[in-house]
């Protein structure tokens, strides 16, 4: 296991190519857009959006649910 | 700033030849771990997080054979010069840059006008024949994010 590991990361350090599939690389690029953007909905501090305005709101129903 | 300048060089010899060069690696790494040693004092939980994340990127492309091993190095390399949510956006920004630009290239070489007066460009072979230069979308990335964040 240790050896197929360290012949892993010999052949990584003399691998110098940097040619990639558009595919992966496009698939890649907008895995990381929708991550950005949901990170962004979910921190925002706006008052429609933002988990924390989410949360509070559910606290408030709850609230003045109980009798 | 001063990481720009190997990152270009990388960005340009990677749309070259398609390669990624382990000596501007080191440069690039080296310059990376000063600027967060010395310079701006990045903590160490943000370049594992980076680590983690450019991991999470490059290697399973890498293991299916989909990445070249250069584009994992240039991923790793510049984990400690960003925040994560900027490490992101240079990858995705520079990946973006990078398709317009070659749709752009890909466009003109077809025209019938470079076919009549540019015969040596239209000869070329279309720059989606050869693959997408990670190292130049990077580099592309990072020089729009940080001229982004002169303004």
């Amino acid at each position: 296991m240790l050896n197929k590991i360290t012949s892993k990361l010999a052949a990584l350090k003399n691998d110098d190519s940097g040619a990639s599939a558009i595919e992966y690389a496009v698939m890649a690029a907008l895995l990381v857009v929708i991550i950005v953007f949901g990170i962004g909905l979910l921190g925002s501090n706006n008052e429609s959006a933002g988990i924390g305005t989410a949360f509070g709101k559910i606290g408030d129903k709850l609230e003045s649910a109980t009798p | 700033m001063l990481f720009i300048a190997p990152l270009v060089a990388i960005g340009y010899i990677d749309w070259q030849h398609r390669r990624i060069p382990n000596s501007y690696l080191l440069v690039l790494l080296g310059l990376g771990t000063y600027s967060m040693l010395i310079i701006e004092g990045s903590s160490l939980t943000t370049v594992l997080i980076n680590i983690v994340i450019a991991l999470a990127l490059t290697l399973p492309g890498y293991i299916r054979g989909l990445l070249g091993g250069g584009d994992v190095k240039l991923m790793l390399a510049i984990t400690p010069l960003y925040a994560p949510l900027q490490l992101l956006l240079v990858f995705s920004i520079g990946i973006g840059s990078l398709l317009l630009l070659m749709a752009f290239l890909h466009i003109v070489q077809r025209m019938s006008l470079t076919k009549a007066y540019c015969s040596n460009m239209a000869v070329q072979q279309s720059p989606f024949q050869r693959g997408l230069p990670l190292g130049t979308a990077i580099a592309l990335g990072a020089v729009i994010l940080h001229f982004q964040s002169s303004f």
